[in-house]
């Protein structure tokens, strides 16, 4: 909370660097009446930026702010000409969908071929995996997309990039839209082709942000197992007769698993720019379509911060949703946090 | 590290990478001389009408991508670009991360608190928010500056209008405004974002190597506080600090030409030919290798820049810590 309220008022503060004119323009009409003479322009002007509150000081204008903010919907934006929770609501279950999926296909993918390729150290699989990694996370995210595309759209025609069209059906009354995440609500629905046709748009965007996170966390598997297998307890479970899947099952997967979840959880802002990038190069009509589209020129204070809002709101989100897993998984740290201790 | 010679060849390979990069960006103009008209920091070899890719040629060595930039070009002086930007925006990112972490670290009680969640708070934050942010405020500083408030309204027009007003200003305006214009938000927003590994590290080893004996030593020995820091507390933490460094130039770059490629403002030369190509890379018919030229090379490069540094990255660690391998 304390978090928050201070970056919204960093945020704030630059945002009053902008120049008065300019956040006046915002507001202004675009087609003015031909009639109106300079000084009716200068008066109107004038106008909206009392009704704005644009001339006074920062702390009265940040106060207005956190008014319409929480009484108002994250507050009206001019440049989406509506308030912005509305505007954010209607794009975020595709960001939703597409965060959730990869977060899903994410964790365990990373884990299994990290764990393999620790406890295989050296040997075929370690070392495809290795070179694997190496090559996806040093490659920029638009070209492991470009050639997702290529083979799966182009040359085996599996997926597809047309977004499927609900309104349609929902006009008709024979599909209700209960998430707004086009997957569910077909399935919900008994709508498979629904379903399916959207699963099909998503999985390259999924996997492409999957690529991007799963070679950094897979590399950081990887060093945690072969860390953990060199410990004393490992070599005393292997002395009583433990087979290699029992120690990696018993004992190195949960030790590894709290390592990746609180480096997973630390990534989490980059997994939501690294969803961010990828809803702009396949074209996914996300929660960063409507700041492509509307305000990538116009300095609207609201408007972006709303949309830094919003992103922190969904990093804290997996954050608190990684370190609930990490706490069922390892009873050390749910220890601590019931016993109120620091975990750090 | 399976290799247990005492030269290593990751660590040669990782230097003649860089030695490779640096040479190349300090000669550009002698391996690729500036003789045409540039756009987005790439030369053309040809008419801009013509919206074909042209196949390497003794014109071209690599050849063009549509509007005729000349990959060779972007390719040899990109390196210098992607050195400049990846080296700034790294050392002044550990800079910031630097400081705040040792601020907490030595000052210790609520400062370190303080800093501490603050330090979270930017965690939380991702960097595409902070780009969207900064090339607001930045298109709105110039904006209004330049006189021409509605100007911005040209969006396709921006970045030409952006250089016209830039050569205005430098004749009339204070030199404010070239540095303003200058600025580029992705990189103000890598800086000021990307520090909290820095922070969070130096912060940790400082509470650690303050309780060392011979820290306590030093202090019994009447050592003041900036004398501990020069003399124990920075030379026993700068070693992991170096390593990470290093490892983020390359990350650095990738960054850059990610967000240059969806559509931020920065001047990126890499990526400015593979922008323009975006539909070529495809290739017709489903084969990406038919115009390779448009992004492979520069793809190369990428991956070998970043895979050099990261290299570098893992061979000072290797050597500043021998006993942990």
């Amino acid at each position: 909370m304390v978090t928050l309220i201070l970056i919204s008022l960093i945020l704030y503060g630059i945002v009053y660097l902008s120049p008065i004119e300019l956040r006046i323009n915002l507001f202004m009409p675009a087609n003015l009446s031909p009639r109106m003479t300079e000084e009716d322009v200068a008066r109107f002007r004038e106008m909206i930026a009392e009704r704005h509150h644009l001339h006074d000081t920062f702390i009265i204008q940040y106060g207005y702010w956190v008014k319409n903010f929480v009484g108002n919907q994250w507050g009206y934006s001019p440049s989406l000409h509506q308030y912005v929770l509305p505007a954010i609501m209607t794009n975020s279950p595709v960001t939703l969908e597409l965060t959730i999926y990869s977060l899903l296909l994410i964790i365990p993918l990373s884990l299994i071929s990290g764990i393999r390729a620790g406890s295989k150290k050296d040997r075929f699989p370690d070392f495809s995996i290795r070179v694997l990694s190496t090559i996806v996370s040093y490659t920029p995210l638009f070209i492991v997309a470009y050639l997702l595309l290529t083979i799966f759209y182009l040359n085996l025609r599996w997926t597809t990039l047309m977004d499927i069209d609900v309104s349609q059906f929902l006009k008709n009354g024979t599909y209700h839209s209960y998430t707004g995440m086009t997957i569910l609500d077909g399935l919900l629905n008994g709508r498979l082709d629904v379903a399916v046709t959207s699963f099909k748009r998503l999985v390259l965007p999924v996997l492409t942000v999957t690529a991007s996170q799963w070679a950094f966390l897979s590399r950081i598997t990887r060093n945690s197992t072969i860390e953990e297998l060199q410990k004393d307890y490992i070599t005393g479970a292997r002395a009583r007769g433990a087979s290699d899947r029992q120690v990696i099952k018993n004992h190195v997967l949960r030790n590894t698993m709290s390592v990746f979840l609180s480096n997973t959880a630390m990534s989490a802002a980059t997994i939501v720019t690294g969803v961010f990038i990828v809803e702009r190069i396949f074209v996914l009509p996300g929660v960063s379509e409507i700041l492509f589209r509307h305000a990538s020129f116009v300095p609207d204070a609201v408007a972006v911060i709303g949309f830094a809002f919003y992103c922190v709101i969904m990093v804290l989100i997996i954050m608190l949703i990684l370190d609930l897993i990490n706490a069922a998984v390892n009873p050390l740290i749910s220890r601590d946090v019931t016993g109120g201790t620091d975990v750090e | 590290m399976s290799n247990k010679k005492p030269v290593r060849a990751q660590t040669v390979l990782a230097v003649t990478l860089i030695l490779i990069f640096i040479f190349v960006a300090i000669f550009a103009e002698v391996i690729a001389p500036t003789t045409g008209v540039l756009v987005d920091g790439v030369q053309l070899a040809g008419k801009s009408r013509d919206q074909v890719p042209h196949p390497p040629s003794p014109n071209a060595l690599l050849g063009t991508t549509p509007s005729q930039m000349d990959v060779f070009y972007a390719l040899v002086h990109g390196t210098r670009n992607a050195l400049i930007f990846g080296l700034t925006t790294t050392l002044l990112t550990a800079l910031i991360g630097l400081l705040v972490g040792t601020l907490g670290g030595m000052s210790g009680g609520w400062v370190n608190q303080l800093s501490m969640r603050f330090t979270d708070g930017v965690l939380c934050f991702p960097v595409i928010a902070g780009i969207v942010f900064f090339q607001q405020i930045i298109n709105s500083i110039i904006l209004t500056q330049s006189g021409d408030p509605l100007g911005f309204y040209y969006a396709p027009y921006f970045l030409e209008r952006t250089f016209l007003y830039y050569k205005d200003l430098i004749t009339t305006k204070a030199n404010f405004m070239s540095f303003i214009v200058n600025l580029d938000p992705v990189m103000l927003a890598l800086i000021l974002l990307c520090w909290v590994p820095y922070a969070r590290m130096m912060n940790v080893l400082i509470l650690q190597t303050q309780k060392m004996e011979y820290v306590a030593a030093a202090q019994s020995a009447g050592a003041n506080k900036k004398r501990i820091f020069f003399r124990h507390l920075l030379p026993n933490t700068g070693a992991p600090l170096i390593v990470l460094m290093s490892k983020d130039i390359g990350q650095m770059v990738i960054w850059q030409t990610t967000f240059a490629f969806v559509g931020f403002q920065s001047l990126s030369t890499w990526s400015s030919p593979m922008i323009i190509s975006r539909s070529w890379i495809l290739g017709s018919g489903g084969n990406p290798f038919i115009f390779w030229w448009v992004w492979l090379p520069i793809t190369l490069a990428i991956i070998l820049f970043a895979f050099a540094w990261n290299l570098l990255g893992d061979e000072i660690n290797f050597y500043l810590n021998p006993k942990k391998n």
